[in-house]
C-alpha cells in the first residue's frame, strides 16, 4: 500500500525538483548568465540597424528611413556609436538651444508646434564587399566591380542633432510599433496635421571606391521610384542628405519645385490613407521636409514661409 | 539487414496504402497552382512600368513563399503518414505479427523510420525541385545555395518524423497527433513572433521565438534554409516576410539534429522497453 503511494507520488516528486531546479537556474546570476550566453549562441550575431534609426523622424504611413536601408545593404556588422534620446522642447528658441543651431517654422502657420529635437546618431559599418557586389549584381548593375581593397573597410555615419514641428492634430508618434499595431490613419481625419523636419546634413566618410550615391538609388528605386525619378531625385538633392528622410509607401507622383530659391522635391501620395504630400529641400547646409495630410497645393507656399 | 526489410516493407506499404500517390497528387496540385500564380505575376508585370530587379525580386518573394509552403506541406505530410506507423500497430495489434519474427525491436523502429526517409526525400526532392524548377522556368528566378536549402528542409521533416516515432512510442495514434502538431504549431508560432521582432524591435519577442525554438525547433531550421537561399538584398530589406532579422546560427541547426537523434534514441529506448 504504501509502496503503492509512494509509486504514485514519484511523478510529483519530479516534477517538484525539476521546477526547483528551474527557478534556481534562472534566478542565480552565473547560471543565468550561461542560460544568456547560450540563448545567445542560437541566433547569429547581428547587430540590427533598425536600433539607430530615427524612429521620431519615420513620417506617417512611411518605409524605413533610406538611412536603414542603405547601412543594411553594407553590412550586419554595424557599431553604434552614439546614440542620444530625444527632447521635447516648449517653443523655438529652447528648441534652438537643445539642437544647436537656428530653428525656423513656417510663419503661415500661427498655431503653436509641438517641437521634438533627436539627438545625435552615430554609427560605424564595416563593410562586405561579397554582399554588396551581389546587391549590385542583383539590381542589373553587375558593369559596377568594386575593388577589393574596400572589403572590411569601415563607412562612418554621423546624424547631428534634428528638430521636428508638429502642428494641428496629427496621428500619434510613430514607432515601429505602432506601424504594425495601429491601423493606417485616414487624410481626412488630420488635414490641418503638417510635420517639419530641419537638421544638417548627415556627416558620412566612406573608402574611396565605394559608391553610396548607388545604393541609395537602389533604395528609392525599392521605396516605390522608377530608376529615372530615383536619378533625378539624387541630382537634385545631396544623397548624404536623403539618409535621414523617410521614404512615403505610396507615391503617386513626383516634382521639382522651387522652395525659397532652391530646389526642392515635392513627392505627391494624394491617398486615401495618410499623408498627402512630402516636401524636401536642402539650404545652407540644413535639410528639410515637410509632410502634410492637407492640399499638396499648399506645400511650397508653406515651405516658402520657412523663416 | 532486419533494418532493410522493415524500410522496404514500410516503403510498399505507403505505396499500397495510396500514400505515396496522394502525397504526389498534392505535390503536383501545389506546383501547377504556383505555376498558375506566377504566369499572372509575370503577365501583369507587362502592365505596369517597373525596374527589372524590382521585378526580379517580386518573383524571388514569390519563389520563397512557394519554398515555405512546401516546407509546411514536407513536415505535415511526414507527421500525417508517419503517426500510425507505431500506435496504430500496436493498438491494432498488428505490431505482434512483426515483433516475433527473429528481428531485434529497434530494428523494426529504425526500419520504418529508414522507410519514411526515403519517402520525405522522394517528396521533398519533387516539391522543392520542382519549385525551382517553374520559377526558373517561368520568371528566371533561382535561390541562392538550393541545395543546402532542401537539405535544411529534409532536416525538419527527419526531425517531425523522429518526433512523431517517439511519441507514437507512448501515446494513441489521435494523441501523438496532436502533440506533434501542436509542437510544430508552437514552433511556428515563436518563429513568426521573432520574426515580428524586427518591426516592432522587441528584444523579448526575440527572447520567445528562442525558447520556442529549443521546445520545437522546426521552425528555426525554415528560417535558417531561408536565410541561406535569399539574396543579399532580399535578405536586407526590412519589409520582407522573411527579412534577415533573427538568423538560427549553426549552434541551433547543431541543437536540432542533436534533438532529432535524442527524439528517435528515445524512440528506440522506450519501443524497446514497453509492453505491446
Amino acid at each position: 500500500m504504501t509502496t503503492g503511494a509512494n509509486r504514485r507520488r514519484g511523478p510529483l516528486w519530479l516534477a517538484i525538483i525539476a521546477a526547483v531546479i528551474i527557478v534556481a537556474w534562472v534566478t542565480l546570476p552565473p547560471t543565468r548568465r550561461l542560460t544568456q550566453r547560450f540563448l545567445g549562441s542560437l541566433r547569429m550575431q547581428k547587430v540590427q540597424a533598425v536600433n539607430v534609426n530615427l524612429s521620431s523622424f519615420v513620417g506617417p504611413n512611411a518605409n524605413s528611413t533610406l538611412q536603414q536601408m542603405v547601412t543594411q545593404m553594407i553590412s550586419d556588422k554595424l557599431t553604434v556609436t552614439v546614440n542620444e534620446k530625444a527632447q521635447t522642447a516648449p517653443d523655438a528658441a529652447a528648441a534652438s538651444n537643445l539642437a544647436g543651431f537656428h530653428v525656423q517654422l513656417p510663419s503661415k502657420r500661427t498655431d503653436t508646434p509641438v517641437l521634438d529635437v533627436a539627438g545625435v546618431h552615430a554609427f560605424d559599418l564595416t563593410v562586405d564587399r561579397a554582399r554588396l557586389q551581389a546587391i549590385l549584381k542583383e539590381a542589373g548593375r553587375s558593369d559596377l566591380s568594386l575593388p577589393q581593397s574596400i572589403d572590411g573597410a569601415v563607412v562612418d555615419v554621423k546624424i547631428p542633432r534634428r528638430v521636428r514641428a508638429r502642428y494641428g492634430s496629427c496621428p500619434a508618434r510613430p514607432s515601429a510599433t505602432a506601424n504594425v499595431a495601429t491601423p493606417t490613419p485616414s487624410s481626412m481625419q488630420y488635414n490641418d496635421c503638417v510635420i517639419l523636419t530641419e537638421g544638417p546634413s548627415p556627416e558620412v566618410n566612406v573608402p574611396s571606391g565605394l559608391d553610396v550615391r548607388q545604393l541609395a538609388e537602389i533604395g528609392l528605386e525599392l521605396a516605390g521610384m522608377t530608376p529615372a525619378q530615383a536619378q533625378q531625385f539624387l541630382y537634385t538633392i545631396d544623397w548624404k542628405s536623403t539618409l535621414g528622410i523617410s521614404i512615403p509607401r505610396f507615391m503617386r507622383s513626383y516634382e521639382a519645385v522651387k522652395v525659397n530659391g532652391v530646389e526642392g522635391t515635392l513627392l505627391d501620395m494624394a491617398g486615401r490613407r495618410g499623408p498627402t504630400y512630402t516636401l524636401i529641400w536642402a539650404k545652407n547646409g540644413t535639410v528639410y521636409s515637410l509632410t502634410g495630410f492637407g492640399n499638396s497645393g499648399d506645400a511650397v507656399a508653406l515651405a516658402n514661409s520657412v523663416e | 539487414m532486419g533494418c532493410w526489410v522493415m524500410a522496404g516493407i514500410t516503403f510498399r506499404e505507403a505505396a499500397r496504402k495510396k500514400i505515396l500517390w496522394t502525397a504526389l497528387l498534392a505535390g503536383l496540385g501545389f506546383l501547377a497552382l504556383f505555376g498558375i500564380a506566377l504566369h499572372y505575376q509575370i503577365e501583369d508585370f507587362g502592365a505596369h512600368s517597373s525596374a527589372p530587379f524590382i521585378r526580379y525580386q517580386i518573383l524571388s518573394a514569390m519563389l520563397m513563399v512557394g519554398l515555405y509552403v512546401v516546407d509546411l506541406l514536407a513536415v505535415v505530410m511526414t507527421i500525417l503518414t508517419s503517426v500510425d506507423t507505431i500506435s496504430g500497430e500496436i493498438s491494432s495489434g498488428t505490431i505482434h505479427a512483426i515483433a516475433t519474427k527473429p528481428i531485434p525491436r529497434w530494428q523494426i523502429l529504425i526500419g520504418k523510420w529508414i522507410g519514411f526517409v526515403g519517402m520525405i526525400a522522394g517528396f521533398v526532392a519533387l516539391t522543392f525541385g520542382g519549385t525551382i524548377a517553374v520559377a526558373y522556368w517561368m520568371g528566371g528566378v533561382m535561390p541562392e545555395n538550393a541545395f543546402h536549402g532542401a537539405l535544411l528542409v529534409f532536416l525538419e521533416c527527419l526531425l517531425a518524423l523522429s518526433v512523431t516515432f517517439m511519441f507514437g512510442t507512448w501515446f494513441s495514434t489521435l494523441t501523438n497527433g496532436v502533440i506533434v502538431i501542436g509542437l510544430h504549431g508552437l514552433a511556428f508560432m515563436g518563429g513568426w513572433l521573432e520574426q515580428m521582432s524586427g518591426f516592432t524591435e522587441s528584444a523579448r519577442l526575440v527572447a520567445v521565438g528562442v525558447v520556442t525554438s529549443l521546445i520545437m525547433p522546426s521552425e528555426s531550421i525554415w528560417r535558417r534554409a531561408a536565410f541561406e537561399m535569399q539574396t543579399p538584398l532580399a535578405g536586407s530589406l526590412p519589409f520582407s516576410p522573411f527579412a534577415n532579422v533573427s538568423i538560427p546560427s549553426p549552434t541551433m541547426i547543431g541543437y536540432a539534429s542533436f534533438y532529432l537523434l535524442v527524439a528517435l534514441g528515445i524512440a528506440v529506448y522506450h519501443f524497446h522497453w514497453r509492453d505491446l
